[in-house]
């Protein structure tokens, strides 16, 4: 019995007992892990598929889109589809399909921005929240609480009836009554994740609050979060479409998909290509975004399935 | 090991693989067991031994497409593995019941406990539900639950660590089993409480006649209640033998290291303890031949090339290649 | 001057009813009352059952958890109401090793990271300590690089002792620190902390409630029950010569690994289960479970077991041992 100072064994890869999957519980997540499972699950790489043209078509438009979308033609409105116009001419005799390539940015931009806008204010407020507690905890639960029985399109109205249209604003409004989901979920994972013992073995070597918060709580409790921004991305763009339908979304010259369906709805029934095309973009694009969180989800953790 | 149609329940060469993500786990690589009728046979074995994942196999409670399993479990003739779903569930908690570590997650949270045993006696004799209360309450009072009948009414979570094992040894042994399965049964528990839930796990069985198959990674326990062993090593069977045979006159250097390792609490202070050096192995990526010798100081040549047999009597086997080193060596080492 | 000196240490916790106004309904008297000392060097165990108050003593005297009442004076400087600064200095002397090896370690952060933070927090250069310690804990400096999940059990809980002993503490809070790792590793670690302590004189307060283990390390042995300490004494006078009721069942209950003993041994058999600390039995916390007070005591020793909490005092016996009828027995 040799009493050298033990060793690692260098081949052994951490001991796997009864592996916990075999009962249909969560085993670890690893990177690798989360990769390969993503990656197994089909519709979640569809939906990677559908983002990455979404991203590309925003990113590359003007060399996609066969003209300025902006460009009118009071010769040629509301042209049907042919080989010059491929969906067609609006009511000012401009390229749908250039519209719709354009409309993406729009979408893009406003998706990711009011996205992140509300994951800035929910992972800050949702912090403060989960790990303060006490009366900060009541205080901002109480005003996300407020901001989740609120409707977002209504809400959204009211903010721009301030403001005024245009990009910003929409982004502004669809962020600030979206927080609220974000910071509850990072509060109720900063909960558990508060009194993990690699925690308090950080307390006990003397970290402060803010060294605790930034590399060990936020760290190990913001994958839920992620996994709701990406879903979101979708209802966000949705919103987007929806305030623009209504007219208190973007300005109306800018090309996008929601300003398209408003303006093809008075042609409802008989110039259906006016708004079928635009509105199959935003189903497309959503889709996308839904099918990447699902898989995202699900490869974070197979248990929640 | 079985000493032909005594044997109540008889492992033979059983398999049991899990395919998941990271490879293909061998859980269980060809064991055999078997029990007769009244005895108590402790597994022993450190976490990724197998020794839970065979009784697992026996009730049939693995999740088939996962776990693939081959062999055969023998009980009164009928090969468990082949039996059908129905079969099985007349079988268990009627014939074969098994007991947990977590009585917390055995139990239902949401029922009464008093129901909860009715149940199970309600699930397998054709008996009305006020008849099957009752029996359920002399239950509780036999496994030493005080006030029984008002106990009986109670949630779970309104009764101790302790008691909800033993709420779960009533449910179990409700309906005299021939054989009960026993998973780390104490692992969870105060040892003051484990003295006295295994106390009454004897007494039942004194009284039942009911045989035991022990569970655990505490060879204490399994020194004060078992009366054949099995120590398991990385989903094999390293060695198998009587109480008295295993503890002072081992033949495998797993099991020699492991009593040499322990502290013990009958003696005095020594300088060091003699740890096994190295890592129980991976179950995916499993060191050739014995499973063992890397971390075995009788290893050769031999022993990564070819996987040693199990050897021996029936009443003493190994699987070693050097179990006479051993022998030699282990008088030096521990009492004989 | 012992090193760390713990004087009737209070923890309670309320229990609170309502959503609006809290109003206290009970105190869970996790500590009540706990006195002990450990000297440079050596190793003090601090044993019990779940529920009687060693981790959070433990805990306490870190200020990981505030006490309630008491003092604790490491090195005659009293901790209980010492500044948040002067705290955090105080840190690097004394730290502590965790129970749960998949917890106790950060998941996202590489082993490197985990055992340079002690001197980034306090702002020293660790230079090639890292390495150093890895190699003093027995495991390989090139894996500095791997995450907590790429180690199995053992070798996480030598990453933790590791960083627990990175600021060359003087005093070791050790929480069961083997108690959830396999058995053939418990030894390795063992030995690695003993090693440890001789290589770099540290004092241990080493909490378990195995006590197997407890015989192999310990100096001096405290057992607690229901939030205080019932007998004190040196290890091997403690096995040998438990006095108190509650000590003489604990030890009676535990096997041993050798079925002859076993055969012969019967274990003294608690009553029923341990009370809640809401509301511990007045007078001798441990009466409603003692076989003493059951079957030795007349009716008028048994009033005093009810009237009078015993003191922890030499009754008798040659060490304390809060019991009114100490007797020393021999239970292995």
């Amino acid at each position: 019995m040799t009493d050298a100072p033990p060793t690692i064994n260098e081949a052994a890869p951490p001991k796997d007992a009864v592996p916990a999957a075999a009962f249909g519980i969560r085993g670890q997540t690893q990177l690798g892990g989360i990769w390969r499972r993503f990656f197994r699950n089909k519709l979640a790489v569809l939906g990677l598929g559908m983002v990455a043209v979404v991203f590309l078509t925003a990113a590359f438009a003007p060399l996609l889109a066969p003209y300025d979308p902006r460009a009118q033609n009071l010769q040629n409105t509301t042209a049907k589809p042919s080989a010059a116009h491929w969906l067609g001419t609006d009511e000012l005799g401009r390229d749908q399909l250039s519209r719709v390539i354009f409309g993406s940015r729009i979408a893009i931009v406003v998706g990711l921005a009011s996205i992140v806008l509300a994951l800035f204010l929910g992972v800050i407020l949702g912090s403060i929240a989960g790990y303060r507690g006490g009366k900060a905890d009541s205080i901002v639960m109480r005003t996300a609480d407020a901001f989740f029985a609120f409707p977002l399109l209504i809400g959204a109205i009211l903010i721009i009836l301030v403001t005024g249209r245009g990009v910003f604003p929409v982004i502004l409004s669809i962020g600030v009554f979206t927080w609220a989901v974000p910071a509850r979920l990072l509060r109720s994972s900063i909960l558990s994740v508060r009194e993990a013992e690699y925690v308090e073995a950080a307390r006990s070597l003397g970290a402060s609050s803010w060294r605790i918060v930034t590399r060990h709580v936020l760290p190990n409790s913001m994958a839920p979060v992620l996994v709701y921004g990406m879903v979101s991305v979708g209802t966000a763009i949705v919103a987007e479409t929806a305030l623009s339908f209504l007219g208190v979304g973007v300005n109306p010259d800018v090309p996008d998909w929601g300003n398209m369906i408003a303006a093809g709805r008075q042609f409802f029934g008989f110039l259906d290509y006016l708004w079928i095309y635009p509105s199959l973009a935003v189903v497309f694009t959503v889709l996308g975004f839904v099918f990447v969180g699902d898989g995202l989800r699900d490869a974070l953790d197979p248990r929640l399935r | 090991m079985s000493a032909g149609h005594e044997s109540l329940v008889s492992v033979e060469d059983l398999h049991v693989e899990f395919h998941t993500d990271a490879g293909v786990v061998k859980a269980v690589d060809g064991v055999s067991w078997s029990i007769t009728p009244g005895e108590t046979l402790g597994i022993v074995g450190e976490s990724g031994s197998g020794k839970s994942v065979s009784a697992l196999a026996l009730m049939g409670l693995l999740q088939k497409p996962q776990a693939k399993i081959s062999g055969r479990i023998l009980y009164q003739g009928r090969d468990l593995l082949t039996a059908g779903e129905d079969e099985l569930r007349s079988l268990r908690g009627n014939r074969i019941s098994m007991i947990f570590q977590d009585p917390l997650t055995a139990l239902n949270p949401v029922f009464k406990v008093g129901h909860q045993v009715a149940e199970v006696i309600q699930a397998h004799e054709k008996i009305g539900k006020i008849p099957a209360r009752k029996r359920a309450v002399d239950l509780l009072a036999e496994v030493g639950i005080p006030n029984a009948r008002i106990r009986a009414e109670e949630f779970p979570h309104q009764y101790s660590g302790g008691m909800r094992q033993r709420a779960m040894i009533a449910m179990a042994l409700a309906l005299d089993p021939a054989l009960l399965l026993a998973d780390e049964p104490t692992t969870a528990l105060d040892v003051t409480v484990q003295a006295q839930i295994m106390n009454l796990l004897s007494k039942l069985q004194e009284s039942r006649g009911t045989a035991i198959v022990l569970i655990t990674h505490d060879l204490g326990v399994v020194a004060g209640y078992a009366d054949r062993v099995l120590v398991m090593y990385a989903g094999k069977v390293a060695e198998t033998a009587g109480a008295d045979a295993l503890f002072h006159a081992p033949r495998h250097p797993y099991t020699l290291g492991l009593l040499t390792s322990l502290a013990r609490l009958d003696r005095r202070r020594t300088e060091r303890l003699r740890p096994i050096p190295g890592q129980p192995p991976s179950l995916i990526h499993r060191p050739p031949g014995c499973p063992f010798h890397p971390r075995c100081s009788f290893a050769t040549e031999i022993c990564p090339a070819e996987m040693p047999p199990l050897v021996g009597g029936s009443s003493h086997a190994a699987a070693c290649h050097h179990q006479d080193r051993v022998a030699e060596v282990r008088s030096e080492m521990i009492e004989v | 001057m012992a090193l760390l000196e713990v004087s009737d240490l209070v923890k309670h916790y309320p229990v609170t009813r309502g959503i609006l106004r809290r109003r206290q309904i009970g105190t869970v008297k996790a500590v009540d009352g706990i006195s002990l000392s450990v000297d440079r060097g050596e190793t003090l165990a601090l044993v019990g059952e779940s529920g009687c108050g060693k981790s959070t003593t433990a805990r306490a005297v870190l200020r990981l958890i505030e006490p309630t009442a008491g003092s604790v004076r490491f090195e005659g400087e009293e901790l209980v109401d010492a500044p948040t600064e002067r705290l955090r200095e105080l840190r690097r002397e004394m730290q502590i090793v965790f129970q749960d090896p998949y917890a106790s370690l950060n998941p996202r952060m590489p082993v490197r990271a985990i055992l340079n933070e002690p001197f980034v927090i306090h702002g020293i250069d660790p230079g090639d300590r890292v390495a150093e310690l890895l190699s003093l804990v027995g495991l390989a400096p090139e894996h500095e690089g791997r995450y907590p999940h790429e180690f199995s059990g053992g070798q996480r809980q030598r990453v933790g002792i590791a960083r627990a002993i990175a600021l060359d503490p003087k005093l070791v809070v050790c929480d069961e620190p083997v108690s959830a790792l396999d058995v053939s590793i418990q030894a390795q670690v063992l030995n690695l902390l003993e090693d440890i302590q001789d290589r770099l004189g540290l004092a241990y307060l080493f909490i378990a409630h195995d006590l197997s283990v407890v015989r192999h390390i310990a100096d001096r042995v405290c057992v607690m029950y229901l939030g205080a300490i019932v007998e004190e004494a040196p290890t091997d006078t403690l096995f040998e010569n438990p006095s108190h009721p509650y000590t003489q069942a604990l030890i009676s209950a535990v096997p041993v690994p050798d079925p002859r003993k076993e055969r012969v041994r019967e274990p003294i058999l608690l009553a029923g289960d341990p009370p809640s600390p809401l509301d511990p039995p007045s007078g001798c916390r441990f009466r409603t479970r003692c076989p003493k007070f059951a079957n030795d005591l007349t009716e008028a020793e048994r009033q005093r077991c009810i009237d009078e909490p015993p003191d922890l005092v030499d009754h008798g016996t040659g060490h304390p041992a809060a019991c009114h009828y100490a007797e020393a027995l021999t239970v292995l």
